[in-house]
């Protein structure tokens, strides 16, 4: 059993590489296209036991029980499978190069994932795999205001660039609680970071934010004195930490907030209250139950798990209604996986939001689509399958609540980013590959072996300068 | 003074007759390092700029290339050199290395300097974030070092290059995020004054992280980007605030920073920037940073160049193309399989010369992270073997290396005027077989001498 994952990963890494070499065929994304007789969940409304979903330039143009097929469209036979909208994971590490966490530092919001999009990874593809389309790629815990997040389409095959979300509303990662506290000393090189208590935290957080405020203050001083012009003046210096943190308090950055417990979440809200911006959302939030009134309140999101904790002290007083019970204060509540390998069954987890606290289906599907999407403010083009919105889907085999379905094919922009079929098909040309590489690797070492084709002599050389004889 | 004893007067005496030995020994041996007239005759010549000659002399006049052609008459003060059999090319450049620099300083961490091993002192308290420093006092900002200010002409690795016919080198230093400026040397392993061909070349730039928890900020790529921008934007202002101070009267004066300005002539396009990629998004990265402040940008690295040749050559980012091929990890599990890409990357790396070539970028070798020069060639041979053609990898060793590096006037070719650098091989420098047997820098005559094979 554990060999056959162990193959199955080998395989799908290759597959990573054999996509970036020659890409899949795609439908143009000009083109129109028909998911035809699927049984359609289109999450902002109820579902579609049959109907079909038209696409045209990348976009929802059509879904109804009767569509009319436009002539030259693809048509995908989809009777007897279930299309949702695209999965958005609201809480994602993955696509990172060189580093999740900028830790040295309480506040790093000079730091940005937009820089270090790694679009190889090839968990972009797995995650697709199992219908997600959208994630939010955060920066780490470790500090109480972290790096700059960027939400990215899984568009697999594409450069760094063509996997940014485009438009999506910038945002930052902030973190509460025991990781950005626990920074500990390095003999020799460095002391233990402040903050080193919750206090602290609150701390750093104000401070950055007052930082913030007067470095606003400074350059809009100068803008007003080098309107004047009575007088040459030299600018402020220029600082992307403090340039980041402004746009947070002119409210056109959004903060993801890792935090779990109560006490916490509420000391941020009142800190975002005193300094006249709103938390987009609270990340993991294990508590988020005991003050899911006042979270509803600030209007700020909650992105959970749905029955993941106990793993240190702060995540112990969880309970798996935590999504439910928010979600009944009013609170939009997304399910997210922080990993990798549960990014692949988000839907799965969103189910069981279903047997604890009673949602919904389209409630518990709202979990992993549109109400991430609402938190991102990005619910104007995904999160649901509605007319004018992109065309990010997922054609599952089964009802994706149920523990059965597997994603047969995933579009993103109308595209068809992931194709079971296709991805078999693939394996086996991998393998081909695989084996004339270890072939021409095998007559290259043997080469190496032979004497006349050693390059390198055994021994050392010398050079020598020789200096011209003597004028006669 | 006045009271010295006929103890020191003698000692005094004795001194100064060591130091008029000394000085004439000086005078002496200057005369004899002056470069002679040479001429290499009959023997096969590859100027680069040009068709190649069966067989031609090349004349050699205190260190510039005085003539080159099929009937070339000797100078009667020449020394002849026989070149028959042997194979004349212009002295290689190697694209960037450290030669003649000595290793690489550890990294500074910013931090108490107690950096003396023993047993871990109490934990410290923790601190208030200190602010970020000012540029100045920042550890990983070298843009004021210059690696000709660097060099020990003794180094070994001088003399191991030339071994291989290299006789020219871009050296870079090697430390921090901004590491310094390069300098490109003859390797002559004479006085650092006479080595340097020109100073400064480009500014290098790494994106390395230093990785893990502990030590300064940054510690992770984000960081590094992020620090690296910051600086560009600090020496922007610098630059406009000392402006400012020296147009107008009534403003205060600016702190002068060596290192800020250092980076004034890259911002203005004087000096290119260094920036180090291999992977395509590893490119676009460096590329993209570069743009963002519009540098004037060049590659070092691109082992997977070949990926986004087509990105290369319409931004047209020359590329001093690392020639260190990945090996499989000799301790690895022998049953272990590779991943693909892993195996693709190590399988394919000979490929990706020829395909950037095929594609129009252009490139120079360097032999960056290789410990041996002989690997170096090596695996230029194999690019060669693998598709590259042979006249495309000579002229990355020689002329394309000498346009990257703003002397193709005076190096990369062997042509008249040009400084007197060959290397002369006994047949084709990319075969095997072929041994460098004698190497000219500057017109001074190098014998490679090796043993005979065991």
């Amino acid at each position: 059993m554990k060999k056959t994952a162990l193959m199955a990963t080998i395989v799908l890494a290759s597959c990573a590489a054999w996509l970036l070499a020659s890409e899949p065929q795609r439908s143009p994304a000009s083109g129109v296209l028909i998911i035809k007789d699927a049984f359609i969940l289109p999450v902002s409304r109820p579902a579609l036991p049959k109907g079909s979903v038209l696409i045209r330039e990348g976009k929802i143009a059509e879904i109804g029980p009767q569509v009319a097929t436009p002539e030259g469209a693809t048509v995908i036979d989809a009777k007897g499978q279930y299309v949702m909208p695209g999965i958005i994971d609201c809480h994602s590490h993955i696509a990172i190069s060189g580093g999740v966490n900028e830790g040295t530092l309480a506040v790093t919001a000079m730091v940005g994932i937009e820089d270090v999009i790694d679009p190889e990874d090839i968990n972009i593809y797995r995650s697709l795999a199992g219908g997600v389309t959208t994630a939010n790629i955060l920066h780490g815990s470790a500090n109480p205001i972290g790096g700059r997040n960027q939400v990215i389409k899984l568009r697999w095959g594409k450069d760094a660039k063509g996997l940014i979300f485009e438009g999506a509303k910038p945002g930052i990662k902030f973190a509460l609680g025991e990781n950005p506290k626990r920074s500990r000393a390095t003999p020799g090189t460095s002391p233990a970071r402040y903050p080193q208590t919750r206090m602290g935290v609150e701390d750093v957080i104000r401070d950055a934010l007052i930082e913030a405020r007067t470095y606003t203050e400074k350059w809009d001083e100068y803008k007003k004195r080098a309107l004047a012009a009575d007088k040459p003046a030299i600018p402020p210096a220029k600082d992307l930490k403090l340039e980041t943190l402004a746009e947070i308090l002119r409210g056109e950055r959004l903060v993801h907030a890792h935090c779990y417990r109560a006490d916490e979440i509420l000391m941020l809200l009142r800190v975002a209250d005193e300094f006249g911006f709103k938390i987009a959302t609270f990340q993991h939030v294990l508590e988020g139950y005991k003050v899911a009134k006042e979270i509803a309140e600030h209007g700020a999101g909650a992105s959970t798990f749905s029955d993941w904790w106990a793993y240190k002290v702060e995540a112990y007083d969880a309970i798996p209604y935590n999504a439910a019970i928010m979600t009944r204060k009013g609170v939009v509540v997304s399910i997210n996986s922080d990993s990798a390998e549960e990014a692949r069954h988000l839907n799965q987890e969103a189910a069981k939001c279903m047997k604890y606290g009673g949602l919904s289906e389209q409630e518990a599907l709202a979990l992993v689509t549109l109400n991430p999407a609402k938190q991102l403010r990005i619910d104007n083009r995904v999160g649901s399958i509605e007319p004018g919105k992109d065309a990010d889907l997922v054609i599952y085999n089964r009802h994706p609540l149920s523990v059965y379905a597997v994603a047969q094919k995933v579009f993103i922009d109308g595209q068809v980013y992931f194709d079971i079929q296709k991805d078999l098909e693939m394996r086996e040309r991998l393998e081909k590959e695989r084996a004339s590489l270890k072939e021409k690797d095998k007559k290259e070492r043997e080469r190496e072996r032979r004497p006349e084709g050693r390059r390198t002599p055994p021994t050392d050389v010398t050079t020598t300068a020789v200096e011209p004889p003597d004028e006669p | 003074m006045r009271f010295l004893s006929f103890r020191k007067l003698f000692l005094r005496s004795r001194i100064a007759l060591i130091l008029v030995l000394l000085a004439l020994f000086a005078a002496v041996s200057a005369r004899t390092e002056e470069p002679a007239v040479f001429a290499i005759s009959g023997a096969r010549i590859f100027p680069v700029s040009g068709a190649p000659l069966e067989k031609g002399t090349v004349i050699l006049r205190n260190g510039i290339i005085e003539a080159v052609g099929a009937n070339v008459p000797i100078p009667p003060d020449a020394r002849t050199l026989d070149g028959t059999g042997l194979t004349v090319y212009p002295g290689l450049i190697d694209g960037l290395c450290d030669a003649g620099l000595e290793e690489p300083r550890a990294p500074q961490a910013p931090g108490p300097p107690s950096a003396r091993p023993g047993p871990p002192a109490a934990p410290a308290q923790p601190t208030q974030q200190a602010p970020a420093p000012p540029a100045a006092e920042r550890p990983l900002l070298n843009s004021h070092v210059q690696a000709a200010d660097l060099i020990n002409p003794t180094n070994r690795k001088i003399e191991s290059a030339r071994a291989v016919g290299i006789t020219t080198a871009l050296v870079a230093p090697r430390t921090g995020i901004f590491e310094g400026q390069s300098s490109l040397v003859n390797l002559s392993g004479a006085s650092v004054g006479a080595m340097v061909v020109k100073t400064p070349v480009a500014m290098h730039i790494s994106l390395q992280s230093a990785g893990g928890f502990g030590g300064g900020y940054p510690s992770s790529l984000m960081g590094v980007v992020a620090f690296v921008k910051q600086t560009f934007l600090d020496a922007e202002r610098y630059d406009v605030a000392w402006n400012i101070y020296n147009v107008h009267t009534g403003v205060v004066r600016p702190d002068y920073n060596h290192s800020l300005q250092a980076l004034i002539p890259v911002l203005k396009r004087e000096l290119p920037a260094v920036v180090p990629g291999d992977t395509p998004a590893q490119i676009q990265r460096a590329m993209e940073l570069a743009q963002s402040f519009k540098l004037k940008c060049i590659l070092s690295g691109g082992s997977e160049a070949a990926r986004i040749a087509p990105l290369l050559k319409e931004k047209g980012v020359p590329v001093l193309l690392s020639m260190k091929f990945p090996e499989r990890d000799r301790d690895s599990d022998p049953e272990l399989e590779e991943e693909l890409p892993v195996l693709r990357r190590r399988v394919e790396a000979p490929v990706n010369a020829a395909a950037l070539a095929k594609a129009g970028v252009q490139f120079a070798f360097q032999s960056g992270d290789i410990s041996s020069p002989r690997d170096f060639m090596r695996n230029i041979a194999r690019s060669v073997e693998a598709g590259l053609p042979k006249d495309i990898a000579m002229r990355a060793l020689t002329l394309t290396a000498a346009e990257i590096f703003g002397v193709a006037g005076k190096l990369g070719s062997i042509e008249k005027g040009k400084t007197a650098n060959l290397t002369i091989a006994t047949g084709d420098i990319f075969d095997s077989r072929t041994r460098v047997k004698y190497v000219f820098i500057d017109g001074k005559k190098y014998d490679i001498t090796e043993p005979e094979p065991e």
